[in-house]
């Protein structure tokens, strides 16, 4: 017998689920399935990541208490946007905005660093594999995290695009220009995540063409509350600066 | 009509994209193994919830899967291993309770032998300790082949990674196992696995 036949053998006892739980998950999927493509409906007190399909661990309780969302598919181009084709799935909440287009690029538009978990969520249904955190508030002063697990620049550059607009998707939100951060999943490395802070639930007012907040990303002061691609989702605790 | 059962997944998939409930055949085809492979890797409890995310994720993506590969398994377990690669901290301290103590929370339960609690082979200790110590991709295509029974080539287009890549971080893992497991008696080594 070789390693690799008693590697093979570890574990083995572990059987297929039974057929219940087969069923169970089967009716998760179509359930969620039928809430993905049916016609859209604003669903009070739940969001679309409530659905037990997707209720995962305790990002499922802070998602349930969530402002409501809206989840559009297909349709036209979202205003200002020409020539886009093919399918586009949109989560709106009142917070922020995701936007996926058919070509697997996801759209953030931040009105408000509000509901992290709802956003981890709807990221990772969208197939970016974010961690989305509320950093802590520091009184005087800003919470810095380390650059160490940082992806190379080029990794940066190729995922992850920052820009602002100055008109949003078809919800109530602030007018004025609010930061668009551009994702760009395929670009990522196997294994890496996406690292978003977020600030307490302030309106994100731009100051000199980038977000302020008490959450600044440590490899390059001044850029705060930037989205990182991480080497992994090894996210270091953050460190205390006092101005 | 094609009958949905001679259906390849790549058909189903196409099929999916005008008609959306068709996707749940390919849960109804691939579950069961998505779900052992998992629970074998993280055990029960976050098994059910992480199949979940797999097919609903599939699901999202199902306008992107490239139709000429007929079989899905590769992409499944491609998303499988992504979802579980979130769990990583889970695997990693089940392997190490195993390495440690000789018990397997994973297997309690379902071990049908009586003596499911004794402390469990040397030698699947050593390499329970070995696995918790593999780089994650190595692991990921080490399990991929034990475990899934993935080709070289579908392991390669579940994790989009190059067939050398599949073969080198094979050979690696292979390495560290063997110098664990070296200097075990063949003969007790049958009798550790068969008794």
């Amino acid at each position: 017998m070789n390693d690799l036949e008693i590697v093979a053998g570890l574990r083995a006892d572990v059987p297929e689920p039974p057929s219940a739980r087969l069923a169970e998950g089967r009716a998760r999927l179509t359930a969620a399935i039928r809430a993905d493509t049916g016609p859209v409906t604003p669903r009070s007190r739940r969001m679309r990541l409530n659905h037990p399909a997707l209720a995962i661990g305790a990002g499922a309780a802070a998602a349930a208490t969530a402002a409501a969302a809206v989840v559009l598919t297909g349709g036209p181009a979202v205003p200002g946007q020409h020539g886009t084709a093919g399918r586009i799935r949109t989560v709106v909440t009142t917070a922020w905005t995701v936007r996926e287009d058919a070509g697997g690029t996801v759209t953030i538009y931040l009105r408000e660093y509000a509901n992290p978990s709802g956003l981890q969520q709807t990221l990772l249904a969208d197939g970016v594999n974010a961690i989305v955190r509320r950093v802590p508030q520091i009184r005087n002063g800003y919470c810095y995290y380390a650059t160490g697990n940082d992806a190379p620049p080029a990794v940066q550059q190729s995922a992850v695009t920052v820009t602002f607009v100055s008109h949003d998707l078809p919800t109530r939100g602030a007018e004025g220009r609010i930061p668009v951060f551009i994702i760009r999943p395929r670009e990522m490395p196997p294994g890496s995540a996406l690292f978003l802070p977020f600030t307490t639930g302030q309106p994100v007012v731009p100051t000199n063409g980038k977000p302020q907040g008490q959450a600044m990303n440590g490899h390059a002061h001044g850029k705060a509350l930037w989205p990182v691609v991480l080497n992994n989702d090894t996210v270091s605790a953050c460190v205390a600066v006092v101005k | 009509m094609t009958a949905p059962d001679s259906e390849t997944d790549a058909a189903v998939i196409r099929r999916s994209r005008h008609e959306p409930e068709a996707f749940a055949l390919l849960y109804d085809r691939h579950a069961a193994a998505i779900y052992r492979y998992v629970a074998r890797r993280l055990g029960d409890g976050p098994a059910d919830d992480v199949v979940a995310e797999c097919f609903l994720a599939a699901f999202t993506r199902r306008d992107r899967y490239d139709l000429s590969r007929a079989d899905a398994r590769p992409w499944l377990y491609g998303i499988a291993a992504r979802v579980i690669g979130k769990h990583r901290r889970t695997e990693v301290r089940l392997l190490r309770v195993l390495a440690r103590t000789g018990a397997d929370p994973v297997v309690e339960g379902h071990a049908d032998r009586v003596d499911s609690r004794v402390t469990a082979a040397a030698l699947q200790r050593r390499l329970a300790g070995v696995l918790a110590g593999l780089p994650e991709g190595d692991r990921e295509v080490l399990l991929l082949i034990a475990w899934a029974d993935l080709s070289y080539a579908e392991v390669a287009a579940a994790l989009a990674i190059p067939v050398g890549t599949v073969r080198s971080r094979l050979n690696r893992a292979r390495k560290k196992i063997r110098a664990a497991l070296a200097g075990q008696d063949p003969t007790l080594l049958a009798e550790e696995l068969y008794t």
